[in-house]
C-alpha cells in the first residue's frame, strides 16, 4: 500500500473516489435529515375528549413526543426558545406517547426531564397514544397551537430538520401567529420518529 | 565584494534553504501524524457522541440503530480513512496535508450534524483551523476554507434552514458565514508566514555557524600541516646539528689522537733506527723510555676511543645491588694519585645497598673524582671527598666535593654538553658520558660551584620505596626523568 501511494496518479484516483464517497454519504445524511415525518391530521378545533385542559385566556400549545426519540431533543430545545419568546402567552403540554406493552416509567427519559425544566411546560403521559390519536399526531415533535377559543392556529414541527436545533420556519411561523396574529403559513414540516405507526411513511414536504 | 565572498554567501544561502526544507519537512511529517491521530480520535468520539445522543430511532414500539450512529461509523470512517492513510504512507507531502485540511473540515461538519447543529459545536471549525497553523504552511487554509465555503453555498442552495434558520436567505449569507473563517485565516496565515520567516532566520544562522565551523576546521588543518612542516624542519635542524656535532667530534678526536700518534711515531722512528744500527738498541737507555712513551700514548688513545664509544653507545644499565662505599673505594684507587691532593671516602659502610650498574657507576665516580683532583690548583692542599646518603625510601644522593678553583658561572650552563671542555687536553665528552649514564639510571646530575672555593657534583637517584625494586623497574624500561644542575 505504501509503495502504491508513492504513485501520484493512483493517489489522485484515490482522492477522487474518496471525495465521491464522502459527498454521497453527506448527501444521504442530508436527505435523511430533511425528510419530514407524517404530518398527521390535526383537528381544526380543540378535541373535546382531550384529557388535558385548554387555557381559556391564553394560547394552549401541545407537543406530542415519543419518549425515546432522540430527534425530539431538538424539538424540546426549540420549545424552550418558543416559550421564552411567548413570555407567558401560552400554556404548554408535552404529551409523551407510550405505546402499549412497555413497563412503568418507560416514558421517564431525559426528554421528560428536559420538558419538566422548561417554564410553563407540563409533561404528561399519553398511555397507548390515546391523546395523540385525538390530536391527529403521527410524528414525534408535532406541535399544535390553539387559541383561547380552542381554534387550531398552527400545526407542524418547530425544527428545521431531524435532530437539528436552530432557527427554522415552523418556529418562526408559530411565534408570529401567537404574537402578531398572522404568518405566511399556519403549518410546517415535522421531523422526528413515528409516534405509533411502526411503518415509516413519507409525507409531502411543506 | 570579492568573487570568493560572493560564492561563500551563495553557499550559505543554499545551505539555509536546505536546512529550512529539512526543518519544514520534519514539521509537516510530525503534524501529519498528529492530525492522523487527532482524526482517528475524532472518528471514535463521533461514534460515541452519536451513540450517546441518538442511539436508536423509533417508530412506535419498534426501534433500529439511528442513522446518525451509522453515519458516524461509515461516513466518519470514510472521511478519516484517506487522510490517515496518506499521513502514514506519504507524510510531509503537500497533497497529504491538503487532504487532511479538507477532511478535518468535513469531519467537523459531520460532528456538528451529529450533535444536532448546536452552535457550540461550530467552534470545532475554528479550533481545527488553529490546529492547522501547526503546519506553518498557509496553503493548508485554502482547501479548509474552500470546504467550509462550498458547504455553506450548497446549504444555502439546498438546505438554507440548516445554517441560516430561514427558507430564503439573501444570496450573500453563505459569504457572510465564510467571512468569519477567512477572518481567522488571515491571522493564522500571518502567523504561518512569520513562523516560516523565523525558521528561515534560524536556518540561516545554523548555516552560517556550519560555514564558520567548516572554515575553522580548514584553518585547523592548515595549522596542522604547518606544524607538521615545522616538525620536519626541526628534525632536519636536529639532524644537521648532529651532523655538525659529529664533524666537530671528528675534528676533536683527530686533534686529540694526532698528539699521541705523533709521539708514538717519533718513538717508533727512534727505536727503528736503533734496531737498524745493529744491536745498539739493547744498550741505549732511551729505547726503554720511548717504549714507555708508546705505552702511555697508546693508553691516551684508548681512553679517547673509550669516551667516544661510551658517548656514542647508550648502553642500558644492568641493575644489580652494589654497595656504594666499596664502589667509591674502587674508583678512588683507579684515579692516579696526585701530590698534595687527598681523596677521602666518606660513604657510610652502613648505607643501604642501591641497585645500579656497577661498571657504569664506577666510571661515573672515576670521572668525577678525576675532574675533582685535577681541579685543585698546584698551590693549594687539595681535598676531595666522596659521600653518599639515602636509602630506605629516601632518594640517594652521591656527592663528589673538592676545594679546587671552582667553575665560572658562564661555564656551568654548558658543563654537561658534549664536546664542551675548558681543559687544554680533553675530548669534552667525560661529563656528557657521566650525565648520560646517570639519566639512564633514572637519576639526575647537578653541580654547585663557587669560583675559587670549590665545586660539588651530586647525583640524585629516585628510589622512593625500595632502592632495589625501583632500580629493577628502571632497568625494565620505565619512564625516566633527568635534569641537570
Amino acid at each position: 500500500m505504501k509503495t502504491l501511494l508513492q504513485r501520484r496518479g493512483l493517489v489522485g484516483v484515490l482522492v477522487g473516489l474518496w471525495l465521491v464517497v464522502v459527498l454521497a454519504g453527506t448527501a444521504g445524511l442530508w436527505k435523511y435529515s430533511m425528510t419530514p415525518g407524517d404530518p398527521g391530521s390535526p383537528p381544526a378545533q380543540w378535541p373535546s375528549l382531550a384529557s388535558i385542559p385548554r387555557a381559556r385566556d391564553a394560547y394552549t400549545l401541545v407537543m406530542l413526543v415519543h419518549p425515546h426519540c432522540s430527534c425530539s431533543r431538538a424539538s424540546l430545545a426549540e420549545l424552550a426558545k418558543v416559550m421564552t419568546r411567548l413570555d407567558g402567552a401560552a400554556q404548554a403540554w408535552v404529551l409523551f406517547v407510550k405505546p402499549a406493552g412497555f413497563g412503568e416509567d418507560w416514558e421517564k427519559t431525559s426528554l421528560w426531564r428536559r420538558a419538566q425544566e422548561i417554564p410553563g411546560v407540563t409533561p404528561v403521559l399519553d398511555e397507548a397514544g390515546r391523546e395523540a390519536a385525538l390530536f391527529g399526531a403521527r410524528t414525534s415533535g408535532e406541535t399544535l397551537l390553539f387559541d383561547s377559543a380552542g381554534k387550531l392556529v398552527f400545526a407542524g414541527g418547530i425544527t428545521g430538520a431531524r435532530s437539528h436545533e436552530g432557527d427554522n420556519i415552523g418556529e418562526s411561523r408559530l411565534i408570529a401567529l401567537a404574537t402578531k396574529g398572522s404568518a405566511d403559513a399556519d403549518h410546517a414540516s415535522v421531523y422526528g420518529c413515528g409516534l405509533t405507526d411502526p411503518k415509516p411513511t413519507l409525507a409531502r414536504k411543506d | 565584494m570579492t568573487g570568493a565572498a560572493v560564492s561563500q554567501l551563495d553557499e550559505v544561502e543554499a545551505r539555509s534553504r536546505e536546512l529550512l526544507a529539512e526543518q519544514q519537512g520534519a514539521v509537516w511529517r510530525r503534524t501529519d501524524r498528529m492530525f492522523a491521530g487527532l482524526m482517528l480520535a475524532q472518528w471514535v468520539v463521533g461514534i460515541g457522541v452519536a451513540w450517546l445522543i441518538s442511539p436508536l430511532t423509533w417508530a412506535g414500539k419498534t426501534s433500529a440503530v439511528h442513522i446518525h450512529v451509522q453515519a458516524a461509523i461509515f461516513l466518519g470512517g470514510a472521511i478519516t480513512s484517506v487522510p490517515v492513510l496518506l499521513a502514514f504512507a506519504r507524510p510531509g507531502w503537500i497533497v497529504t496535508r491538503h487532504v487532511i485540511a479538507g477532511a478535518e473540515m468535513l469531519l467537523a461538519a459531520l460532528l456538528i450534524h451529529l450533535t444536532g447543529g448546536r452552535i457550540e459545536t461550530h467552534f470545532l471549525i475554528f479550533g481545527a483551523l488553529a490546529f492547522m497553523a501547526m503546519y506553518r504552511d498557509w496553503t493548508v487554509f485554502v482547501p479548509a476554507t474552500l470546504v467550509v465555503g462550498v458547504d455553506h453555498l450548497l446549504r444555502q442552495i439546498y438546505w438554507p434552514e440548516s445554517v441560516f434558520g430561514i427558507v430564503a436567505p439573501e444570496w450573500w449569507r453563505w459569504l457572510e458565514h465564510a467571512f468569519y473563517v477567512v477572518f481567522e485565516d488571515a491571522f493564522l496565515i500571518a502567523s504561518c508566514v512569520i513562523s516560516t520567516r523565523e525558521m528561515m532566520a534560524l536556518s540561516r544562522r545554523q548555516a552560517e555557524l556550519e560555514d564558520s565551523q567548516f572554515r575553522a576546521q580548514e584553518k585547523s588543518a592548515e595549522l596542522d600541516l604547518a606544524l607538521e612542516a615545522l616538525k620536519h624542519s626541526q628534525e632536519d635542524l636536529v639532524r644537521n646539528e648532529k651532523l655538525a656535532a659529529v664533524g666537530k667530534l671528528a675534528a676533536s678526536v683527530g686533534h686529540e689522537l694526532r698528539n699521541p700518534l705523533a709521539a708514538i711515531q717519533s718513538a717508533h722512528a727512534y727505536i727503528a733506527k736503533k734496531v737498524g744500527d745493529g744491536g745498539q738498541a739493547a744498550s741505549d737507555p732511551r729505547v726503554g723510555q720511548f717504549f714507555g712513551v708508546v705505552q702511555r700514548e697508546l693508553n691516551a688513545c684508548s681512553r679517547i676511543i673509550s669516551d667516544l664509544l661510551d658517548f656514542a653507545r647508550e648502553k642500558k644499565p644492568d641493575l644489580r645491588p652494589c654497595p656504594l662505599r666499596a664502589l667509591a673505594e674502587e674508583a678512588i684507587s683507579i684515579v692516579p694519585a696526585r701530590a698534595g691532593v687527598s681523596v677521602t671516602n666518606e660513604v657510610p659502610s652502613s648505607l643501604p645497598v642501591p641497585a645500579i650498574d656497577k661498571n657504569q657507576f664506577r666510571q661515573v665516580l672515576v670521572n668525577l673524582i678525576q675532574n675533582a683532583v685535577e681541579a685543585v690548583p698546584d698551590d693549594r692542599a687539595g681535598r676531595v671527598t666522596v659521600s653518599a646518603t639515602g636509602g630506605d625510601g629516601v632518594p640517594w644522593r652521591i656527592a663528589v666535593t673538592d676545594n679546587g678553583m671552582g667553575i665560572p658561572e658562564e661555564n656551568l650552563r654548558n658543563i654537561f654538553q658534549p664536546l664542551f671542555t675548558t681543559k687544554t687536553k680533553g675530548t669534552g665528552l667525560g661529563l656528557a658520558v657521566v650525565a648520560g649514564m646517570v639519566e639512564r639510571h633514572g637519576g639526575r646530575i647537578g653541580v654547585e660551584s663557587k669560583e675559587g672555593e670549590g665545586t660539588e657534583f651530586f647525583i640524585e637517584l629516585p628510589t622512593p620505596a625500595s632502592s632495589l625494586a625501583s632500580g629493577l623497574e628502571n632497568a625494565a624500561g620505565a619512564t625516566r626523568t633527568a635534569g641537570r644542575g
